[in-house]
């Protein structure tokens, strides 16, 4: 190694001279310019400003952005206002964006792991030898395991190019986490009924809805701009809203009606509520007789879901479920049972995902105004490439949207006619988890298969961002297959208990340094928009995109990557779709108009195109597919967990200015909030002796616990308690979020949906003592 | 007074700067720029930041785009005063002078407060005592 390569704390840091050459006159600066705390603030002597455009990568909904940079600086984000997710609005988490970029505590340099796997003790390394170690020790896996040894998990709008070189590589074991642990049950709902993708950017037309039923879809918490925004203007426009949640939200605070619905039965109220749609004949006589077959066995089996049957599991009185039913009748189709969007909670997550299906679908809002739109779709080719060795893992989407593909069913074992393995995860696999996503896996069984090396070894671990500690569920799990596989290399751009463990530890650009690839989203409009670098990598930094084709070039996978730089590969794929990087650079975003004749076609005479996994061409209320796997025994309700007297269900969420497990340690969020509390209804607490602002130990029935301070209020139900998702950081590199709440991670049950594979993590029940 | 440069890495040292300045588990890392003690939010590429680099370019030079470090980078700024020092100029001691009096005063003292509390290594226990007796010997001759 030439000390050319080698990382030199001392090294010489300057180049010589500036392009100019000559040195630059004193004059315009304030003599006192050196010393910050007295230098005057002069705005007439500030540089102009100049103006890039892209997409939020501080949480999953990406909205449009205007960046200003002076100076070679970010020093502003707006929205971008031609964009569809949010028409010019940024939120706090956006905003906060700058930090991401400035924060003191980001990975800067790429490091190389000197003590155990975990201490924390690294040492800098050049890039050179990061990417050689990185390429050397995943091609050794692969001689002696083969390449489906390795397993990838994304997290960020940014893993893209990282999903490609795994499967370059040849490992069809790539995962992201939105589908086990957060949306899964839920888009596996709409796709095996409607044959329909309904999440990601929800194509639900909020303006002109006309009655929200909202089932903990708490939209004005999780603050999707475009969707709150929406939300609050059907709202202004005359909308009902009717919110249930065990705790009074923000959302349900702006509600006409709220239930305190008892945790886990969601499942039960909604069969009653199709149970009266059916019997009443509240339905779309006219949608379901053209577009919808299962009519009649459904109703057979809903028989037995009464109002009344329900309202001891629920406590909604069954007297109000009728009442629902008629309202939301009355005003259909311009209305929508509104899904939460992580439907990860109980036993059965599935059964609840097609009920709310079922009943948008016996209302007929699909491609209705104040339903559910069509969307509409830019097209934008993907580059050439070479076969993948596996074609299942073949991700066919874009930025990393949640465009679910119909699933391919492949043999049972763990490897196909060919030989070639399947998913390690068992997603999409006979006999494991057949109707699972088989493009983004469960990330949750991926852990699981790396700690106990079962169906097959997995020896070689690469992420791209995530924190699987704080977004998956069972820390032995994690802890023991970060401490298994033979080399684990990741990248990101902060520091976090996971990527503690790496061997090699790749420093990312943040989303205001880089361009990435294209974000090809369906709204009314179809779109596709362009995220461009408003300043330069600080520190030793590099994007994905670039550390991926370093690294393929590195492994003999060169034609995986063709282009010489991602601006190439965007321009490529932007001729391809009539227009050119220098063109989409101009206005950050190209559009086809809004069309009301296809967004809602059945308000215009046309007609809805429908294709299930089935293959049925008619919307399955009983999909054929599940029958035949006996799968559909999740339309009936399942028994829930009950807390005994001493104990509460475990519930979590988001605020409105946090994302995740990966905003915590950004002090401008953390200003806005540093810890989470636990939520306790005031009779609780004083059984307890717990006053507000107490610490108190919340712990499980498998003996997990943490302390968290007492926030004593009405606003949630007696056996339930709260808390924010995503603070207990125990990273110190994380000197703002470190030991601050506590994990919900380390309290929320590890239980699978029994025909998804997706987490359960709602099943959890906890007691809590004052300390 | 210049350092000679050591050449020779060995993998303890690199450990220790990694403990230290940039990863720092398991203690608080002594962030070695300018810009984290000055501006109210800790934030890097601060306002202060950029004065450093104005002030470079004034002088016609500009922090190596392959280095990874930024102008306020302790690395960065010290250097910087090794170069006015080497210039024969009134021009390049005023610029010194400045820099040391109204900037490097105002950081580095805290700096090297926080280096002295992560008990460093020898190596760097002797580059803070040298600093903590630069800034007031350079601030005389200047």
């Amino acid at each position: 190694m030439s000390t050319h390569d080698h990382f030199d704390p001392s090294r010489r840091a300057f180049l010589g001279a500036t392009a100019g050459g000559t040195a630059l006159t004193i004059a315009g600066l304030p003599s006192q310019a050196l010393a910050r705390i007295n230098a005057p603030h002069d705005p007439e002597k500030l540089k102009e400003t100049t103006e890039v455009f892209g997409f939020c990568d501080m949480c999953y909904w990406r909205c449009g952005l205007k960046i200003r940079s002076r100076d070679g600086r970010a020093v502003k984000i707006d929205g971008n206002p031609e964009h569809p997710n949010n028409w010019g609005v940024v939120c706090g988490k956006g905003n906060a964006g700058l930090m991401v970029a400035y924060a003191p505590n980001r990975l800067k340099h790429p490091m190389k792991r000197v003590g155990e796997r975990g201490e924390g003790k690294w040492k800098p390394i050049s890039w050179d030898e990061a990417l050689e170690t990185t390429a050397k020790e995943l091609l050794k896996v692969k001689k002696k395991y083969g390449p489906q040894a390795l397993a990838l998990i994304g997290h960020g709008s940014w893993e893209k190019p990282y999903h490609r070189l795994a499967h370059a590589f040849g490992t069809p074991n790539t995962t992201s986490p939105v589908f086990g642990l957060c949306c899964g049950p839920r888009g596996l709902s709409n796709m095996m009924i409607m044959g329909r993708n309904l999440t990601g950017n929800e194509t639900l037309d909020l303006e002109n809805c006309k009655y929200f039923l909202m089932m903990g879809r708490n939209v004005t918490e999780s603050l999707h701009n475009g969707e709150t925004l929406g939300w609050v203007n059907g709202v202004a426009n005359g909308a009902k809203v009717v919110y249930f949640d065990p705790r009074y939200s923000i959302t349900a605070s702006k509600a006409d009606e709220y239930y305190a619905i008892r945790p886990l039965t969601d499942h039960a109220f909604l069969l009653a509520m199709i149970n009266v749609v059916i019997n009443e004949e509240l339905y779309d006589k006219k949608f379901i007789a053209e577009y919808v077959v299962g009519f009649d066995e459904l109703k057979q089996r809903v028989q037995k879901y009464t109002p009344e049957w329900a309202e001891p599991i629920t406590e909604v009185p069954a007297k109000d479920i009728r009442r629902l039913a008629k309202e939301m009748a009355a005003k259909a189709p311009s209305v929508f049972v509104y899904s939460p969007r992580r439907l990860t909670r109980t036993s059965n997550d599935f059964g609840t995902g097609m009920s709310i299906t079922i009943l948008n679908t016996l209302f007929g809002v699909w491609g209705r105004k104040g339903g559910v739109f069509t969307p509409q779709k830019y097209k934008v080719p993907e580059i050439d490439l070479p076969e993948f060795e596996h074609a299942t893992a073949h991700r066919i989407d874009s930025g990393g949207d949640f465009n679910y593909e119909q699933p391919e069913i492949p043999l049972a074992h763990i490897q196909d006619e060919e030989g070639k393995y399947h998913r390690a995860d068992g997603a999409g696999v006979m006999g494991r988890w057949p109707i699972a996503n088989p493009q983004y896996g469960l990330t949750n069984e991926m852990w699981r298969a790396m700690a106990e090396q079962k169906p097959y070894p997995i020896r070689a671990l690469m992420t791209a961002g995530g924190n699987g500690f704080l977004n998956s569920t069972n820390y032995d799990i994690i802890r023991k297959a970060l401490e298994t596989v033979d080399f684990y290399v990741a990248s990101d751009v902060i520091p976090n208990e996971m990527n503690m463990y790496a061997d090699i530890l790749l420093p990312e650009a943040s989303y205001l340094e880089r361009y990435d690839d294209l974000q090809v989203g369906g709204a009314r409009e179809g779109y596709v928009a362009v995220r461009m670098p408003a300043m330069k990598p600080l520190h030793d930094t590099r994007d994905a995109w670039t550390i991926c084709k370093q690294l393929a070039d590195r492994m003999g996978l060169s034609a995986y990557f063709p282009h010489d730089s991602i601006k190439e590969l965007l321009d490529d794929r932007l001729k391809k779709a009539g227009s050119s990087l220098a063109e989409i650079e101009k206005v950050g975003i190209l559009k086809i108009p809004a069309d009301p004749v296809k967004n809602f076609p059945l308000d215009h005479g046309g007609k809805l195109k429908i294709k299930t996994p089935g293959g049925s061409t008619k919307a399955e209320l009983i999909p054929g597919m599940l029958k035949q796997m006996g799968f559909d025994k999740a339309l009936d309700y399942v028994e829930q967990v009950r807390p005994n007297e001493d104990e509460f269900h475990m519930t979590f969420g988001r605020i409105g200015f946090h994302t995740h497990a990966r905003t915590q340690d950004n002090v401008w969020t953390a200003d806005l909030m540093r810890e989470n509390v636990l939520w306790i209804h005031p009779e609780q607490a004083a059984k307890r002796g717990i006053k507000e602002g107490d610490l108190v130990k919340v712990s499980d029935r498998k003996g997990r616990s943490g302390e968290i301070k007492a926030k004593v209020t009405a606003r949630i139900r007696k056996d339930t308690i709260f808390m924010v998702h995503g603070f207990g950081h125990w990273d110190k590199r994380m000197t703002t979020a470190n030991g601050q709440g506590v994990a919900d991670s380390n309290l929320a049950s590890y239980a699978v949906d029994p025909h998804v594979g997706s987490m359960s993590m709602g099943l959890s029940l906890v007691k809590v003592e004052k300390v | 007074m210049a350092l000679k440069p050591q050449l020779n890495y060995n993998e303890e040292l690199e450990t220790e700067y990694s403990r230290l300045f940039i990863l720092a588990f398991p203690n608080k890392a002594v962030q070695p720029f300018a810009s984290y003690w000055l501006e109210s939010d800790h934030s890097l590429m601060g306002n202060s930041t950029l004065e450093i680099k104005h002030k470079m370019a004034e002088h016609g030079i500009e922090v190596a785009e392959n280095s990874g470090l930024l102008p306020d980078h302790i690395v960065s700024e010290l250097e910087f005063i090794a170069y006015l020092a080497s210039q024969d100029d009134e021009k390049a001691r005023q610029t010194q002078r400045q820099l040391l009096e109204q900037h490097c005063a105002h950081w580095m003292p805290l700096f090297i407060e926080a280096l002295n509390k992560a008990n460093p290594m020898p190596y760097y226990q002797l580059a803070a005592d040298f600093l903590k007796q630069l800034i007031p010997s350079e601030m005389k001759e200047s």
